[in-house]
């Protein structure tokens, strides 16, 4: 069993743990997970798909419902910018169910906000340079 | 990691209905929050001030006596709000003065004024205008406003002062120092609610008056009357549930005035002299004052009214009593989220509920400390 392999059972042990509704496909050496998140009680149930490859950081869309196409932090092909890559690539270690959903999580909700102020409250880093990560 | 149980905001909402009625706290913090003044323009005031209150005490052509400058006003009392629209400056001059024509004292501090840039330096402009009792110094190009009010004190700065009002040509009483002492005592008594009811209270103008606008030291003067003469309670009470008290007690008080059409408008006492601060109050601006208060109390007791379960109508109501300046439901929820990242405490719950306090009957996934990157639109 290669390293990625291994990595991949225990991510997907982890999603059924903490996000029970995440469904996840496995497909070669891509692992892709489709589920809902709600972050408040009074918010829109948003359907998300987070894509773990080889070599890449995971990757989270929004697929429904359509978000904005100006909505901020967000890299060029659309993922969300969740983290900052140069000083907290670390705290992926824990797992895509204790970094990557939580902070989608906090994304939407931020994201709703922001809709209504045109604020983002949500702690952030910004960058001149928006690129898609693509490895690790 | 381990599993982390939190309390959030469903269980914070099941609480909340057993104890009643939402009371709004975050909301209203963060409106408060919303409305404090500008700090560029704070800051601005920070630069000019001791540049323009060194020019008062060094010209010769209006003499001053020791302490020379004082500031007064909203400033110093802190109830100033958003955009700090003007500081007022007192100029402490010679007692000699009280035997000139106000009106004459008004022109020479004008002539005084008209060299101040020369003394700033700088590419500071200024346009001033003559008012009843002082100076308005524009500064044009900061974006900047100033009232420099020439007053003559007895012997010390805390006592009544006198100043020129060249609209009666009078040298009337006046006592700023004074009220800001009795107004910190005031606030400090009520568990430093007074302050922010005096801002909300000025806010809610700014939402409903273009035109007919009660002067911010009318409405100053209306609401430390209502708390100290207990007409108005604050203890173990929410800004929500007081606010909605001043707007009821000031509608019941003045509602005989309103319904005699021959009647004037109330007598708006000064804390500290007794004189009535609304002396010029229009009958016509007064009934404006009076519908916007009538409509804004009962907007506001309906929403003290909705239980938690309505709080989204509560909020929509109290969107209508602030004009839309209200914070919503989706802005509170992400500043708490936010304070709750940065205490390093907010969780997720298995459905992606975002949870701020923690609790031990919600499952849920610390989220780790973390910041969003990039911005496409940058």
């Amino acid at each position: 069993m290669s390293r990625f392999q291994a990595d991949v059972y225990r991510e997907v042990a982890l999603m059924r743990q903490y996000f029970p509704s995440f469904k996840c496909r496995l497909k070669r050496e891509t692992v892709i997970w489709h589920g809902p998140l709600q972050p408040t009680e009074s918010s829109t149930c948003y359907r998300i798909r987070i894509t773990y490859a080889r070599g890449s950081y995971p990757k989270v869309r929004i697929i429904q419902p359509g978000i904005r196409p100006d909505a901020p932090h967000r890299y060029s092909d659309r993922s969300l910018c969740l983290f900052y890559p140069e000083e907290e690539t670390d705290l992926l270690r824990q797992g895509i169910a204790k970094t990557i959903v939580p902070w989608a999580a906090e994304w939407l909700l931020y994201y709703e906000a922001w809709l209504v102020t045109g604020v983002w409250y949500g702690p952030e880093a910004p960058h001149p340079v928006v690129k898609a990560p693509d490895s690790t | 990691m381990p599993e982390v149980l939190v309390r959030g905001i469903i269980t914070e909402t099941n609480q909340q209905k057993e104890h009643g009625m939402p009371t709004y706290p975050d909301y209203f913090d963060i409106l408060l929050s919303n409305i404090q003044p500008d700090p560029q323009r704070l800051a601005t005031a920070q630069t000019i001030l001791p540049d323009v209150r060194d020019y008062l005490k060094k010209h010769e052509a209006l003499k001053t006596v020791n302490p020379h400058t004082r500031l007064a006003g909203s400033y110093p009392r802190d109830t100033a709000i958003d955009a700090l629209k003007d500081v007022d400056t007192l100029a402490i001059i010679h007692k000699d003065y009280l035997d000139e024509k106000p009106s004459a004292v008004i022109t020479v501090l004008y002539r005084m004024l008209e060299k101040l840039p020369e003394s700033i330096g700088g590419s500071v402009t200024v346009d001033l205008r003559k008012q009843r009792r002082s100076i308005h110094v524009c500064f044009a190009n900061l974006d900047f406003h100033l009232d420099v009010v020439p007053v003559v004190m007895p012997t010390t700065i805390d006592e009544v002062l006198r100043v020129p009002d060249r609209g009666w040509e009078e040298w009337v009483e006046t006592h700023p120092l004074g009220y800001q002492q009795w107004l910190s005592e005031l606030n400090k008594k009520h568990g430093g609610k007074v302050v922010p009811l005096i801002k909300l209270t000025k806010h809610w103008r700014d939402c409903h008056f273009v035109y007919k606008r009660p002067k911010s030291y009318w409405l100053e003067c209306m609401v430390v009357r209502h708390i100290d003469r207990g007409w108005v309670t604050t203890d173990s009470l929410s800004y929500a549930e007081m606010f909605t008290a001043l707007l009821k007690s000031i509608y019941d008080r003045y509602a005989g005035q309103l319904k005699d059409p021959k009647a004037k408008p109330p007598h708006i006492p000064d804390p500290m002299l007794s004189n009535n601060v609304a002396w010029n109050w229009e009958r016509s601006h007064f009934e404006a004052f009076m519908a916007r208060v009538e409509e804004s109390s009962k907007w506001a007791q309906r929403a003290l009214e909705k239980d938690v379960e309505h709080e989204a109508e509560g909020v929509e109501l109290w969107q209508q009593v602030f004009d839309g300046t209200f914070p919503t439901m989706a802005e509170v929820q992400a500043r708490k989220a936010a304070e709750a990242a940065r205490l390093g405490i907010l969780s997720v719950a298995s459905t992606g509920r975002v949870i701020t306090t923690p609790s031990s009957t919600v499952k849920s996934v610390l989220s780790p400390q973390h910041r969003f990157f990039g911005d496409e639109n940058e």
